[in-house]
């Protein structure tokens, strides 16, 4: 799941799949901002067919967590 | 006595010393309750039963939210408790507008009613509470006390910041010891709150009252510099009584967010509302900026923008009950969207000019700084329509004739521009340079504890027998006429 | 618990005493210099005698004799001549606005007497005067006070109601006003703290005027000059020399009730209608809304204050000193001479004599 949620990323912040590490959040990432937030929440729905709750959107606060979220969704770690 | 009285000095060194002569835990907990208790009620009177009526229905609706599992009824009970928490907000602030808007006239025991103080604060202090719950961001606090002093606590009460349940109410454990060190922290933010509150803010708010308490008779470079001299009134009024805040919970040992970081520096309108009023600011945005985002993702720019200007629009009417606050939120908003889909072509403008980074931070924050003071007009302006006069004279020919003999005066000599209702003017223009000298040097790091000891002691005197001054001077009755006699 | 003599504090408490003391004593370095300027300006407006308490400065100027004092700015006399009251318990008191500052106790010897002028204007305010002199058994013999015309005009007590105020100035506006001084002449301040131990009260030291421990204010120069007079800012139609058609019967009702209480208290009273220059006089005499003058003057009223129990003298007008600038401070405010003359002619009365025995041999 990482080297997907990676490209995922990187697509749509515009920084290098190598740099997304689980600590990537906004905090220390300035291509993650509003606009990009969501833009990330739409491309991860879309790329693991999943619908998140807006509980689970807000709390999605680093790339840890994401992973974390959508493995509770039930999404595969492959 | 609000925080920037000397009473509250009194009070606060009473409180302080208490708290460190007792035992950590919950006989600090009951001391610091009972303080923001009789701090509210000297404010409020017999309104500090809607403060209790708050904290009850926080505590209440967090506990019940925490131990309901089935989805509808989660769903009640937070809807339940919203209401009831949000019922006080609209009843005294709302209600009254709401109905003259709408042509219903209130019977007068309701129309008379004040506005309990800080009430638009600790309400949306235990909103945020109930939502982080409801979420499931936050695990309701069970004991009564901790929750109570949550909503009630005095540095925050009056005027925020608006803090977050996750970060205040673990801190209420209070055990931890006397440090000096901790202490100093504290008071020097207390006293550059003061500075900025006392000596700063209420200076500026005499040009700024005489303008805007009569526009009409003003000249547009006046009300162009009431503008100006406005923001910064604004800022260091508000910015001072947030550290004041802040330092007096920083001297018990409780943490609180800035509120302020240096916003008149900021390069866009977007990156200012991160630097200004930062925990309402936030506060709209986690609770109602990204769940309406959220609920938008799939409409593309037109969910962007419509969340955006719903969210600024509702932080412009938390403000206050009028159109001024509606449309103040409403600029903004539009403001804020302008910048983020236009940024990317300036980047590239100024790219194309070739001009410097640093130049570009400067032009940006300035143009930042001159449409944040435009829309602020619509915050103080006594009627709506004196803010016609102000936007219609700063752009008119007038305001071009006034430039051009200042500008005359200032480097040709010529006779300069008489502005009756300005008073003292290089006073104020010195107060607002060390306002934005300070936030230069805190934005490069430079705190007032790094400043070399002497200048801080020399500061600390002059900085206190000024307030200090200030304070005798406005509590003494003016004196007899025909004392002759 | 340890046996050793000076048992040992316990690890937690002497780091949080160590930092009390830390705390404490930067505070006080800190702010060191700001202290000792306070001190030092409290020391001063101390040595000025302004912000010294009025009970205490009240000793100050009967342990000495010829000690002057005037502080505040007019907020503080009325405290002030009540703590002169309370330590001097004087038989006689000149009671009244700032006309009654004239009277002089040689008058009334061998009576001990107090001059509490500028302290009182209406009948209700000299009766709360009595009140508040008059407790533990002391009462003064006799009250001598200014009974004008003016104080029968319609609404009277409400215009000078806020000059009663028995709360002296507070620290805070004492200090405020050495600090002013101080700030705009330092030197000519300094210089004249010299004479504190005969002079106390900011104002006194500046210009040497000031009430002295019988009360009396120190005379204001008069010149020959009519001019002086014409634009000394007083005159009928502006108050207090009002301008009213008739007596009003608040105002009696108010004067009857003062009266009254005297009588309570077995205070004499005797009421004097001081001179006005002939700018006032042939203003009121002349003027068709003076209704009240002219009833005042006349035959009924002054049987009515006869019968009242009160000795009533009216000098409003004295032909040989109304015409004359030089016997008068302002037009409402005759000096001292004038008085002086006054108080024979008033100690010459019978009345007054079966009234005051012991003076009646001078």
């Amino acid at each position: 799941m990482t080297a997907r949620v990676a490209r995922v990323f990187s697509e749509v912040l515009g920084v290098s799949a190598e740099q997304i590490t689980d600590d990537t959040s906004p905090d220390n990432t300035p291509q993650w901002d509003s606009m990009a937030a969501m833009n990330l929440v739409v491309a991860i729905e879309d790329e693991f067919d999943v619908t998140l709750s807006t509980a689970e959107i807000i709390s999605m606060r680093n790339v840890a967590i994401v992973k974390k979220v959508l493995t509770a969704k039930g999404v595969a770690d492959a | 006595m609000s925080l920037s009285d000397p009473a509250f000095l009194g009070f606060f060194a009473i409180v302080f010393v208490l708290f460190y002569l007792l035992p950590g835990g919950t006989a600090r907990l009951v001391l610091l309750l009972a303080a923001s208790l009789g701090f509210y009620a000297q404010f409020a009177g017999v309104y500090t039963f809607v403060l209790l009526f708050i904290a009850a229905i926080a505590y209440v609706g967090g506990v019940a939210l925490q131990q309901t599992v089935a989805k509808g009824r989660r769903q009640t009970v937070f809807l339940a408790a919203l209401v009831a928490l949000l019922a006080p907000l609209v009843l005294f602030k709302y209600l009254g507008f709401l109905c003259d808007s709408v042509g219903i006239t209130l019977p007068d025991t309701i129309a008379q009613l004040a506005l309990p103080v800080g009430l638009s604060f600790f309400t949306f202090a235990a909103v945020g509470y109930l939502i982080d719950i409801n979420l499931e961001l936050l695990k309701a606090e069970r004991n009564p006390l901790r929750l109570a002093l949550f909503v009630t606590f005095f540095p925050l009460v009056s005027a925020g910041p608006i803090e977050r349940g996750g970060r205040l109410l673990p801190q209420f454990d209070l055990a931890a010891p006397l440090s000096a060190t901790r202490a100093f922290e504290g008071l020097r933010l207390v006293f550059i709150g003061l500075v900025l509150k006392v000596l700063i803010a209420d200076t500026l708010a005499v040009p700024v009252a005489a303008v805007f308490g009569d526009p009409e008779s003003a000249l547009p470079l006046e009300k162009f510099v009431a503008m100006v001299f406005f923001a910064f009134n604004l800022y260091a009024d508000f910015a001072g009584y947030s550290l004041i805040a802040i330092g007096c919970a920083k001297m018990l040992g409780i943490d609180v967010q800035p509120n302020f970081r240096q916003p008149f520096l900021s390069p866009t309108i977007p990156d200012f509302w991160r630097n200004w009023h930062m925990s309402l600011s936030f506060w709209v945005r986690d609770y109602l900026f990204m769940p309406l985002r959220a609920r938008w993702r799939r409409s593309g720019h037109r969910g962007m923008v419509a969340a955006t200007v719903v969210s600024f629009t509702i932080l412009g009417i938390w403000h206050g009950a009028g159109w001024q606050f509606f449309f103040y939120g409403l600029a903004f908003g539009v403001l804020a969207s302008a910048s983020l889909y236009t940024v990317k072509y300036r980047d590239a403008v100024y790219a194309r000019l070739g001009v410097p980074p640093m130049v570009v931070r400067v032009i940006r924050a300035f143009i930042t700084f001159v449409l944040f003071s435009l829309v602020l007009v619509l915050f103080r302006v006594n009627y709506l329509a004196d803010a016609w006069l102000f936007y219609r004279d700063i752009f008119s020919l007038g305001m071009l004739d006034n430039l051009a003999t200042a500008l005359k005066a200032a480097f040709h000599g010529g006779a300069p521009l008489d502005m009756p209702m300005m008073g003292p003017y290089a006073a104020y223009w010195l107060l607002i340079a060390a306002v934005v000298a300070g936030d230069l040097m805190a934005r490069s790091g430079i705190t007032l504890a790094k400043i070399p000891m002497s200048i801080q002691v020399a500061a600390y005197n002059l900085g206190m027998a000024s307030i200090a001054y200030l304070w005798m001077s406005s509590s003494v009755a003016p004196p007899f006429l025909y004392y002759k006699f | 618990m340890s046996a050793v003599e000076g048992a040992e504090v316990p690890a937690a408490e002497r780091s949080g005493l160590r930092e009390w003391r830390r705390l404490i004593v930067s505070l006080i370095l800190v702010f060191s210099p700001l202290l000792l300027a306070g001190a030092t300006l409290e020391g001063l407006a101390w040595r000025i005698g302004e912000t010294m308490p009025l009970a205490m400065a009240s000793q100050w100027q009967d342990a000495a004799p010829g000690r002057v004092w005037r502080g505040g700015d007019g907020h503080s006399f009325l405290a002030y001549r009540v703590a002169r009251i309370d330590d001097l318990k004087p038989e006689i008191i000149a009671l009244g606005p700032s006309r009654a500052n004239a009277f002089r106790g040689d008058g009334f010897a061998p009576y001990s007497f107090y001059n509490a002028g500028q302290t009182a204007w209406t009948f209700e305010q000299y009766q709360r005067f009595l009140d508040m002199i008059a407790h533990d058994g002391y009462a003064p013999r006799a009250v001598v006070f200014d009974l004008d015309y003016w104080m029968f005009s319609s609404g009277f007590d409400h215009y000078w109601a806020s000059r009663f105020d028995p709360k002296p100035e507070t620290h805070i506006a004492n200090l405020l006003r050495v600090l002013g001084q101080l700030t705009t002449d330092p030197v000519d301040l300094l210089k004249r703290l010299g004479r504190t131990d005969r002079e106390h009260g900011l104002f006194t030291l500046l210009t040497g005027e000031g009430f002295g421990p019988d009360g009396v204010l120190t005379p204001k120069p008069t010149t020959p000059d009519p001019q002086r007079l014409a634009d000394d800012g007083t005159g009928a139609g502006v108050p207090p020399a009002v301008f009213a058609d008739r007596i009003a019967d608040e105002q009696v009702e108010a004067f009857e009730r003062f009266v009254a209480a005297a009588k309570e208290r077995h205070v004499a009273l005797i009421g004097i209608q001081l001179p006005f220059y002939k700018k006032v006089l042939s203003a009121l005499n002349d003027s068709p809304d003076a209704g009240i003058w002219r009833e005042f003057q006349g035959d009924k009223w002054r049987q009515r204050l006869a019968a009242s129990g009160v000795l009533f003298f009216d000098f409003a007008d004295m032909p040989d000193y109304r015409d004359k600038p030089e016997y008068f401070t302002d037009s409402l405010d005759p000096d001292s001479r004038v008085v002086g003359q006054i108080m024979r002619t008033v100690m010459a009365d019978p009345r007054v004599r079966d009234l005051l025995p012991k003076a009646a041999g001078q």
